[in-house]
């Protein structure tokens, strides 16, 4: 039996190793404790690689503990290079702590029930150069220097005028052009018609015809008949005449109006041609430009590229834990993501419950508050809020926001918010750093309120209004356009900023207008408004030199023309007299006369042969 | 390195089972393919001790096909997408998320459960191409080798010396190896 036994046992042990086991619980305890004793160094030199990964620079943490039970990991003094500025911190902390749920974090998914961090800080000056691992997102366009909403860097330079006044295409070297050819061409046109005009020679023929009708003797019926034939005829030439006359009159009309026409088109092309000079050379535009864009735009573009920059390189990150509806993702190499699928008790891959960061700036300490930070807010039906308060600012100032988020499962995103500044100061503030203005606010306060709204569509509105009082400028100018800017500035002790962003995310249009934009506009008009002056006058002197030598020449031709209505106004008159000549009537007369008195005559030898 | 080199090239030649040394390979092969800290690899790690297969087969194999597997990871992770993204498998994939084990064991990571399919599925063939040269081996290429000035001279070698001791099976844990 014992045999047996013992031929078993060796027959077993041909296919198992019995210490194994043995071997086995040797090897996890030996993995445990080695894990326990190096966990916060492997944790810490994690953080250090991820988020400088993340960040794209040199990432420090001064060390890492963790506390078992319940599960808390601290992370004890971050500072993460700006990966821009290697010299300082895009942001530090003192302490951070982090309560883990352990089990779903075994099962795929980090629930943090509660992280604290205390002494956030941004751009504090590193102890060292950080090293820089990548550059920025290739798909962050940086504007170019010749962006429309970049200060002038060249002076205010008013156009050459005697080029101007060279121009062949000013409309009043036009006008005067074409004046000259409709006083060619109508003259033309009436000198072919004088020709055919009856000549004086012609009219003094037609007197002597009439006069001679006029002494024509009628004794009888038939030599007034006569006297009257000769006449209609000649009064059919006269006719003819008359409408060579007629038309010549309507022609002469036609070019005196032609004319008259160009000779006001020509008076009005002067002012014409300054409007078109103000156009061309934009002199109406310099005084309506967009001030307070240029100075502030420059500054939003700066914090939106900053944030599209951060933005870019954790959004890989991010999306790499975003649950997906099966095939709408392409996989992420390399690492590897966690799918999750419907579950009896659903949470987040990732979720915050609860963090609450004290944030210390040069401004004073603030303290935000957020609750439910994830991207999957479906899961537990309650979206991502973010207080922020200030706990320590000088001169009695406050500032508060309040928003909220929240990620749709078909990928939308939503939010809003509001926020209010009191008496927020501000001190050495870059506004603008150019080739031809460095300006900085020295020192101001800033108030103001707004909100923001971001529907699914990701669309988003925001208006937001700032009042900045007890203001002081330093800066540099050397352009004059930059002087009357700065010089502007340092006159000003307050002004106001309204800015209207509407857009989608990606591409927002930003729209400021500020109070500063009357202040620049008007002292700019008064101190280019001698020299805009001049240089009008002497264009509009140019000018009206081109339109007297013109009227000049075309008075001579004027007068030409005269003499031709001069002319047409007597050959009408003539003819006229002619037309309406009693020659007939007269004839008539003498001939009913003439038969009158020779009734008379026969009358009275009758009478006196009855009474005699 | 060396000693599991000498460890692994003693097995070869001595009289060491070649289907425990080809299943240490293929266990090593399915680990070295997988993250290292997963429930799989630790069952795994347990069937190697307890199972007489070869150890340093197993330890060499894993940190071979470790090293395959930061070659292959983007094959490994689109297998694992793919089934983990498949409708047809939807049903069944939502049916064992709702197992503890199967979310502890990570098979809801693209890369965990690639891995362990791949492994799997190249296990059996790699079984028996492991015998297979092993077999060869033994029998044509160590005699022909034996020939070469070069393996000569490495027998004159640390390296050798260390062959020589781990193939006398006197070591600590002669039983085990």
């Amino acid at each position: 039996m014992s045999h047996n036994n013992a031929g078993q046992t060796k027959g077993l042990t041909k296919y198992f190793r019995f210490s194994g086991i043995l071997i086995f619980f040797a090897v996890m305890s030996f993995i445990s404790i080695f894990l326990y004793i190096f966990a916060e160094t492997f944790i810490k030199s994690a953080i250090e690689k991820t988020a400088g990964t993340m960040l794209g620079a040199e990432v420090n943490v001064a060390s890492v503990t963790l506390q078992y039970s319940p599960l808390v990991l601290t992370i004890n003094s971050l500072n993460a290079t700006d990966a821009d500025h290697p010299s300082y911190n895009m942001f530090s902390f003192k302490q951070a702590q982090a309560g883990i749920d352990i089990w779903q974090y075994l099962l795929g998914k980090t629930i943090i029930e509660q992280l604290n961090v205390k002494q956030l800080e941004l751009m504090t000056k590193r102890n060292h150069v950080g090293e820089v691992y990548s550059q920025k997102p290739q798909n962050i366009k940086k504007r170019s220097v010749a962006d429309d909403s970049t200060l002038p860097s060249v002076d205010l330079k008013l156009p050459n005028i005697k080029a101007i006044l060279d121009d062949s295409n000013l409309l009043t070297v036009k006008a005067a052009k074409q004046l000259q050819t409709i006083y060619d061409e109508e003259k033309l046109k009436l000198k072919l018609l004088k020709e055919k005009l009856p000549t004086k020679a012609k009219l003094a023929v037609y007197k002597i015809k009439i006069k001679n009708i006029s002494k024509m003797k009628v004794k009888n019926l038939n030599d007034f008949n006569l006297v009257k034939t000769e006449f209609d005829k000649i009064k059919k030439e006269f006719k003819a005449d008359q409408v060579i006359t007629n038309a010549a009159k309507e022609q002469f009309i036609t070019a005196k109006q032609r004319i008259l026409k160009q000779v006001g088109t020509l008076k009005n092309a002067p002012e014409q041609d300054w409007l078109a000079i103000e156009r061309q050379y934009q002199l109406q535009h310099v005084n309506t430009e967009d001030f307070a864009h240029i100075l502030f735009g420059e500054q939003g573009r700066g914090y939106y590229q900053k944030a599209e920059s951060i933005y870019q390189r954790i959004a890989p990150f991010i999306d790499s834990d975003k649950e997906i509806n099966h095939d709408k993702q392409a996989p992420s190499a390399v690492k590897g993501r966690f799918i999750h699928f419907d579950d009896n008790a659903p949470l987040p891959a990732f979720l915050i419950k609860q963090a609450t960061l004290s944030l210390v700036l040069d401004q004073g300490d603030f303290e935000i508050t957020i609750k439910e930070l994830t991207n999957q807010h479906w899961y537990r039906n309650k979206a991502s809020t973010i207080h922020l308060s200030s706990t320590n600012l000088p001169n009695g100032g406050n500032v508060s926001i309040d928003s909220q988020f929240e990620f749709t499962q078909d990928g939308h995103s939503s939010g809003q918010g509001q926020w209010q500044i009191k008496k927020f100061v501000l001190e050495n503030m870059l506004l603008t750093n150019t080739d031809s203005l460095a300006l900085t606010l020295t020192k101001g306060e800033v108030s103001g309120l707004g909100k923001f709204n971001v529907n699914q569509d990701n669309h988003i509105n925001s208006n937001n209004h700032f009042g900045l009082t007890k203001a002081s400028y330093q800066g540099v100018a050397t352009t004059k356009f930059a002087s009357i800017l700065l010089d502007t500035f340092k006159s000003l002790d307050e002004f106001t900023l309204n800015i209207n962003v509407d857009g989608t995310i990606k591409v927002p249009n930003m729209k400021l207008s500020s109070s500063l934009d009357d202040a620049v506009k008007g002292a700019f008009k008064k101190q280019i408004a001698n020299k805009l002056s001049e240089f009008k006058t002497q264009i509009n002197q140019g000018l009206n030199e081109k339109l007297a030598q013109s009227l000049q020449v075309n008075n001579q031709k004027n007068s030409e023309l005269s003499d031709f209505e001069a002319l047409l106004s007597d050959t009408d008159n003539a003819l006229e007299q002619l037309k309406n000549s009693d020659v007939v009537k007269q004839q008539k007369k003498r001939l009913e006369d003439k038969v009158k008195d020779k009734l008379k005559d026969k009358l009275k030898s009758k009478l006196s042969h009855f009474f005699g | 390195m060396l000693t599991l080199l000498a460890k692994f090239f003693s097995a070869l030649n001595s009289e060491s089972s070649i289907r425990q040394i080809s299943l240490a390979i293929v266990l090593g092969f399915i680990v070295g393919l997988s993250p290292l800290l997963t429930l799989h690899n630790v069952i795994i790690l347990f069937l190697v001790l307890f199972i007489r297969v070869h150890l340093g087969s197993f330890i060499l194999s894993v940190g071979f096909f470790s090293g395959l597997s930061y070659l292959l990871s983007p094959m490994i992770v689109s297998v694992g997408e793919y089934i983990l993204t498949s409708n047809g498998l939807n049903g069944l994939l939502t049916m064992l998320y709702q197992m503890t084990l199967f979310k502890l064991a990570h098979w809801h990571n693209t890369y965990t459960l690639g891995s362990v399919v791949l492994g799997c599925i190249f296990a059996i063939p790699l079984y028996f191409f492991a015998k297979i040269i092993i077999t060869k081996y033994r029998q044509y290429i160590m005699t022909v080798f034996e020939r070469f000035r070069v393996v000569k001279a490495l027998k004159a070698s640390k390296f050798y010396r260390l062959y020589l001791k781990f193939s006398g099976q006197d070591s600590l844990f002669g039983d085990v190896l």
